[in-house]
């Protein structure tokens, strides 16, 4: 790809829009490319600007009885107002709304998260004897499956803190290694705690991040022979994975959030992490 | 207004089996009717109000003034509970945010025709050129003002699109989908908002300097 057509698709990298083979050429040349390299961080930075600084208008409360009672009088339903305390509106009024990742998630969602579970169970009893070539692939189920438990069965974190200096004591005394915790607020993504999990028969540390309304789990565990050496992502259902291996150890992340902001996410990471 | 509103919208059903169902609608006791519609009510509530911030927030974007936006969210609720039961789709936040966007245009077009034409002057906006660094970019992170003022500087076609992909978080699909626009055509759009916002910000900071 020359830099014309890299021009053409840089917004669409950038809103994680690409077929993953395209946004791999995408990222390829951006690698290799100092001057679209310097024009892709500007785009990220006004993507970032327009969605941290613009003003988010929210509708005031007045907007939203003064709808309810419009919609009310369309269909004929007389509003006696007036007495006071009383509730304005006597039809029933819609729940509240309630703002967070468990309300927001809409039933085929939980459906599909579900269903991800049930497969890793399923996978986890049958295909043991079968792992060699899919390695990689049955780990990524495992890590998805992981992800969405911590997200649906309310145990996000075992330890809740933005302080990396909390939730490191914390996982090095639960674990025979001292992963490496570092908040990374400054590059958008404010660390939320700590959690220990399970992942492939041993213990591993699970670091989570937000990145606006959305959740990352970075999974550590100190690098073994069967690890891949290589930096690869996975797209699975909706989630992105990005794998890659820093000093001693190996790392995955996990989220809903797009490719880019995941390997952005990465390069912030790195940056904070001392080099060995 | 609400004549217009009506052809637009409540069309759905033109069928004749449809118009015998209205007739018969209004032989039905009247009981009954009314606590068909509460019921429909309920459930039109239950899908669309969790979604009025993003109808606001769209409004106010699109009409640059509290009243027209509320105005106009408050007649898009309107004009969505009557063609609701045409409504069987399952992005309900899509589809109530394209009814926003044609209720503000109707608005706009009727009270103030010269803002959609308005064409974004190029001699005074172009003179900060592309010299612009990321570093300098996230300077202004915290800077709302400058941005709230640089977006609606912008035509209304690229306030849109920015509000759409940036705060709503929608997909190019969805945004094509509202706009009546071609994915390609989302790409391309989105792509030169940000070019002018880019060059609107320069010019600036330049001008700071």
């Amino acid at each position: 790809m020359n830099c014309e057509e890299i021009k053409n698709l840089m917004d669409a990298y950038l809103d994680g829009e690409l077929d993953p083979i395209t946004s791999q050429k995408v990222e390829q040349h951006l690698r290799d490319c100092p001057k679209c390299e310097q024009a892709y961080e500007v785009e990220t930075a006004m993507a970032h600007l327009i969605s941290q600084a613009a003003p988010y208008y929210k509708a005031p409360p007045e907007l939203r009885e003064g709808i309810q009672v419009s919609l009310r009088e369309a269909i004929g339903v007389t509003i006696s107002r007036g007495a006071a305390g009383e509730d304005p509106l006597p039809v029933r009024r819609p729940e509240a709304v309630r703002r967070g990742v468990f309300f927001d998630m809409p039933w085929n969602w939980l459906a599909l998260a579900a269903a991800i579970v049930l497969a890793a169970i399923v996978a986890s009893n049958f295909l043991p004897r079968l792992r060699q070539p899919g390695d990689d692939q049955f780990l990524a189920t495992q890590l998805i499956a992981n992800h969405v438990r911590s997200l649906m069965a309310n145990h996000l974190t075992d330890v809740a803190s933005s302080d990396q200096h909390t939730v490191k004591p914390w996982l090095d005394v639960k674990l025979d290694f001292a992963a490496p915790v570092v908040d990374l607020s400054g590059g958008g993504f404010p660390l939320i705690g700590g959690r220990l999990d399970y992942l492939d028969n041993h213990s591993v540390a699970a670091l989570v991040y937000q990145r606006r309304k959305h959740f990352i789990n970075l999974f550590i565990w100190p690098t073994t022979p069967a690890d891949s050496k290589e930096q690869n992502t996975v797209t699975r259902q909706g989630y992105n994975l990005l794998h890659w291996i820093e000093g001693d150890f190996t790392y995955w992340a996990v989220s809903d959030v797009n490719i880019t902001e995941l390997q952005t996410f990465k390069r912030s990471f790195e940056q904070q992490v001392p080099p060995h | 207004m609400a004549a217009t509103l009506e052809a637009e919208y409540v069309f759905g059903t033109k069928d004749l089996e449809s118009r015998a169902n209205v007739v018969k609608f209004a032989v039905v006791q009247r009981q009954q009717e009314q606590g068909a519609q509460e019921h429909e009510l309920a459930s039109f509530e239950a899908m669309m109000l969790p979604h009025l911030d993003a109808a606001h927030n769209l409004a106010r974007w699109l009409m640059r003034n509290e009243q027209d936006a509320q105005d106009v969210v408050q007649e898009a609720y309107l004009r969505a509970f009557k063609s609701f039961s045409g409504f069987h789709g399952s992005n309900g936040r899509a589809w109530l945010l394209t009814i926003v966007r044609n209720t503000s245009y109707t608005l706009l077009k009727k009270n103030r025709a010269a803002d959609l034409t308005t064409t974004f002057d190029e001699e005074i906006h172009a003179s900060g050129r592309e010299s612009v660094s990321p570093a300098a970019i996230l300077e202004h992170a915290e800077d709302a003002e400058l941005i709230k003022n640089a977006m609606n500087e912008l035509p209304t076609e690229f306030r849109e699109i920015l509000t759409l992909r940036h705060q709503q978080e929608l997909s190019y699909q969805e945004i094509g989908e509202i706009l009546k626009i071609p994915v390609g055509t989302v790409m391309s759009r989105l792509a030169r908002a940000r070019a002018r916002l880019r060059e609107y910000l320069a010019s600036q900071m330049s001008q700071e300097k």
